[in-house]
């Protein structure tokens, strides 16, 4: 017996996504169309103890017009937002029965196959830092009992796993910007391996408040033009790079076997054939410079997806604006794809909204979907003249019709390393 | 406070907290019911603690099955403060 064992592919049957812009994938895609900047003045809270003053903030956001004032109370932002892109990622599975409850919490059958894996970066700071000022100013008593559920990062994985009756597998991912990544490598990893017949899958950050965004301004690796207000301060390869301009939102998708998808008559939005994940064990910062480990996960991740580079159709870039990491991620693209490289688009369209971290791949990937059904590659925004060392086609600043968008490269890169990449494919 | 008075307050704070205009009774069941759980037991205990000016003992809030319950312990509550106030 010489025949080679098949994996199940991998489909994704629905998407929700919450950005900068608003809820769902048609604002996201015509703003982007558009051109239009998703950064914004930071006004919702004090930013006086920091110096960056823009950032990708849904600022008519209110959590009340989609849950229950009950549930709200008890969950930080980034619960919210996972639960409500949970839900239109479900709905548009086709699998809510009522709009509200999905098919196996009607049925009682089958909770127990569908799994939950979330990527986040801080947790909810939000309610955490109310909390904390609740406590100092006025006591314990004041102190809101969910304090013990609402502000970890696994908050997210509890609270929309009880909202929607999911009793399989549970994790949730904190690898910095390459947190949602990770979630969806691990997802389809259970799918595969058939421990899991559905998971629900994606990333949410909300890093809009006075502490968090402390805490990523320390890292050093925010843009410094944010300190003028600036909306173009966040610049994937461009010869003005600086660092990082941060956002908030949260992207989810239903991930499933194509035959149990094709079983229940599902519509599948794209194939998701190649992840790969490496660390580059180099710094608790920095990322190697030489992008060896980081072109290693995309080579194999297109390995699996049985790809060679000139399949490749478009890769969209981890694209951080900081200096050293853009240079990496151009090397560790010219590594992994060979001479290929040099005719193969590589955008980074969060620079028009900013970087999600822990959702920062989940929207990515959102986008890819909406690219390769529209044939469009959203541009790199406020890119006028690419960096030294930065010399690939980055679709600079105008979206691009392209003939061929079949295959997609998504790439993820965390902080000290932290690498991943995805292939996702156009379902014909 | 009347009995009466006591109960009818602590039905209007757990309509407002929990956001129903649905009529509450003695007997209804703050889990099975109002779907309460542990920590929103302790939520609402403040708020009662706060709108009566008694402390609530959490051996006994965590044996708390129905509105009835609570309004026993407040009403207890309420009895022991004003015997400390004598």
């Amino acid at each position: 017996m010489t025949g080679r064992i098949t994996s199940p592919a991998i489909v994704v049957t629905g998407m929700g996504i919450i950005s900068p812009y608003g809820i769902g994938p048609d604002i996201l895609w015509t703003k982007l169309m558009a051109g239009e900047s998703g950064l914004q003045p930071l006004t919702t809270f004090d930013t006086a103890h920091i110096r960056c003053r823009v950032g990708g903030q849904l600022k008519d956001f209110n959590a009340n017009r989609y849950l229950s004032p009950r549930t709200v109370r008890k969950i930080d932002r980034f619960s919210s937002f996972a639960l409500i892109a949970s839900e239109l990622a479900l709905l548009d599975a086709g699998l809510l029965v009522d709009g509200k409850k999905p098919l196996w919490m009607e049925s009682g059958e089958g909770e127990q196959r569908v799994g939950i894996c979330v990527g986040n970066n801080l947790g909810g700071w939000e309610f955490a830092e109310r909390e904390l000022r609740n406590l100092w100013q006025s006591g314990p008593r004041e102190v809101s009992p969910y304090m013990a559920t609402a502000w970890f990062p696994a908050a997210v994985q509890g609270n929309v796993s009880i909202q929607f009756g999911i009793k399989g597998i549970g994790r949730t991912f904190l690898a910095d910007r390459a947190s949602g990544a990770m979630a969806i490598i691990h997802a389809a990893d259970c799918l595969q391996r058939g421990r899991a017949d559905m998971m629900l899958v994606g990333g949410t950050e909300a890093p809009f408040s006075p502490y968090a965004a402390l805490c990523y301004e320390t890292s050093g690796l925010m843009s410094q033009q944010a300190v003028s207000g600036s909306l173009t301060a966040y610049r994937p390869f461009d010869v003005a790079h600086d660092g990082l301009v941060c956002a908030e939102g949260a992207a989810f998708f239903v991930l499933e076997r194509a035959e149990d998808a094709l079983a229940r008559g599902a519509t599948i939005l794209a194939k998701l054939t190649g992840w790969a994940s490496t660390y580059d064990g180099y710094n608790m910062v920095q990322p190697a410079p030489d992008g060896q480990r980081y072109a290693e996960a995309m080579k194999q991740a297109l390995t699996q997806a049985q790809k060679q580079p000139d399949d490749i159709d478009c890769v969209f870039a981890a694209g951080s604006g900081i200096p050293s990491e853009d240079i990496a991620e151009t090397r560790a693209i010219r590594l992994a794809l060979g001479d290929a490289a040099n005719k193969i688009p590589v955008s980074t369209p969060k620079s028009a909204f900013g970087n999600m971290f822990g959702a920062a791949t989940p929207v990515d990937m959102a986008i890819a979907l909406l690219a390769m059904q529209r044939h469009v590659i959203p541009a790199t925004l406020h890119l006028d003249q690419p960096a030294p060392g930065c010399d690939l086609d980055y679709v600079p600043q105008t979206p691009r019709s392209v003939e061929r968008l079949d295959t997609c490269l998504i790439n993820a890169r965390g902080m000290g390393g932290t690498n991943a990449a995805l292939v996702v494919e156009r379902c014909s | 406070m009347t009995q009466e008075a006591i109960t009818s307050r602590i039905i209007a704070i757990i309509k407002e907290h929990v956001g129903t205009e649905d009529a509450l009774f003695p007997e209804t069941d703050l889990e099975e019911d109002l779907a309460f759980d542990s920590l929103e037991r302790v939520e609402l205990a403040i708020k009662l603690e706060k709108a009566f000016g008694i402390a609530l003992a959490n051996s006994k809030l965590r044996n708390s099955v129905t509105i009835g319950d609570l309004i026993q312990l407040v009403i207890c509550a309420e009895q022991e403060r004003r015997i400390l106030n004598v």
